[in-house]
């Protein structure tokens, strides 16, 4: 049964500790700041690694975000939540590797470390653990890496649309667009690709 | 809890990504929990089905050395910072150094760079260079970190000095 990790985001008491914590670690507070890390540190490695996917760059660059992070907590703006605010970091150090990776050699060394001895995609009724990810990995070397930004945070990560939007300094409206465009292209290339896979009565 | 009736009515704007955060948040909820709404919803929208399932697998866990690793490239970049405030303030006083050693008698050294609360006055002890000087003079700059500035004679030429950046091995950096 498929598990949706569904907006367990934090509530809301948790985004005022989050401020606090920020305020302190504005103010020179490492260990209010090695909290934030420590609570911050899987969603952030998680989207990393979606939006490249590649598990070890996604750690360098969210460590990368929280570094940046610290270096510039006086821009911190506290009407968004913090975790907010370190995505934002993250998916814009992302955006840029993608964009200056160098495509077809990066989506090979993505695919080595993720799947390891991956077999092809021979049980279409039911996709293994890393053989989503490759699949993914595969057909998102098709997307903008603004469009596989946007498309990992809302649609995956389940991030609430305006969130998005200030992650990727964007509007909405735009949000909306790049997700659309996103979904096209894997519905398109999933059509043509991996037809086992797709739901049935799908692939309009 | 959001009823399969309702999901079905809202899915065209799930779908379309019109639900507000909260109608949102309900919808997924209900979804979580009942695989033929999920069904029914991937139908109109393969690429969630793909989503889902990406959603579905294990991301990292949480990691303490990722966190030690983040503190360690944070004191790293800071102490970066740092000396490359302090080489500048070297070499400011440096030359200043090289002034008064020239001049001769006591002065002051003011700091030439870095911030102007923290200008540093030191007591300056420096002596014309000449071959009756067998014992380098010594400049002591206090308050800056670095400790000890040696001056020297150039060992062949009478016009030359030689600057010695003693930096005292115990400093924290």
């Amino acid at each position: 049964m498929v598990v949706l990790r569904l907006l367990a985001r934090e509530t809301v008491s948790v985004e005022h500790d989050d401020r606090q914590l920020a305020a302190l670690a504005r103010g020179g507070d490492e260990a209010a700041f090695a909290a934030l890390v420590r609570r911050h540190q899987a969603g952030v490695r998680r989207c990393a690694a979606r939006i490249l996917c590649d598990d070890e760059e996604a750690r360098d660059i969210a460590q990368l975000a929280f570094v940046r992070a610290w270096e510039n907590l006086s821009k911190y703006d506290a009407a968004w939540a913090f975790s907010t605010w370190v995505y934002r970091i993250a998916s814009n150090l992302a955006i840029d590797v993608l964009r200056s990776r160098d495509s077809r050699d990066r989506t090979h060394t993505a695919h080595l470390r993720i799947v390891g001895d991956s077999v092809g995609p021979s049980a279409p009724q039911d996709l293994q653990e890393g053989e989503v990810r490759r699949i993914f990995a595969e057909l998102a070397e098709l997307l903008t890496p603004t469009q596989r930004a946007a498309f990992v945070l809302r649609e995956v990560e389940g991030i609430a649309t305006a969130e998005v939007a200030e992650a990727l300094g964007c509007s909405e409206a735009t949000v909306r667009n790049h997700v659309f465009q996103a979904r096209a292209t894997l519905r398109r290339e999933l059509a043509n690709r991996y037809p086992e896979y797709l739901p049935r009565g799908g692939g309009r | 809890m959001t009823s399969c009736l309702e999901v079905r009515r809202l899915a065209p704007r799930f779908v379309a990504l019109e639900l507000s955060p909260g109608d949102e948040r309900e919808f997924r909820e209900h979804l979580a929990g009942c695989a033929a709404c999920r069904e029914a919803v991937a139908a109109s929208e393969p690429t969630l089905a793909l989503a889902w399932r990406i959603a579905a697998e294990a991301g990292p866990a949480e990691d303490e050395r990722f966190v030690s690793e983040v503190l360690g490239q944070i004191h790293q970049r800071q102490l970066e910072h740092r000396l490359r405030g302090r080489r500048s303030w070297v070499v400011a006083a440096a030359a200043a150094a090289v002034l008064v050693a020239v001049l001769g008698g006591t002065a002051v050294v003011r700091q030439l760079s870095g911030p102007p609360a923290t200008s540093a006055v030191a007591t300056v002890a420096a002596t014309r260079p000449g071959p009756a000087a067998t014992e380098p003079a010594f400049i002591e700059v206090e308050g800056a970190g670095v400790r000890l500035y040696q001056l020297a004679q150039a060992s062949q030429s009478r016009d030359a000095i030689q600057v010695a950046f003693i930096v005292d091995p115990h400093l924290e950096l």
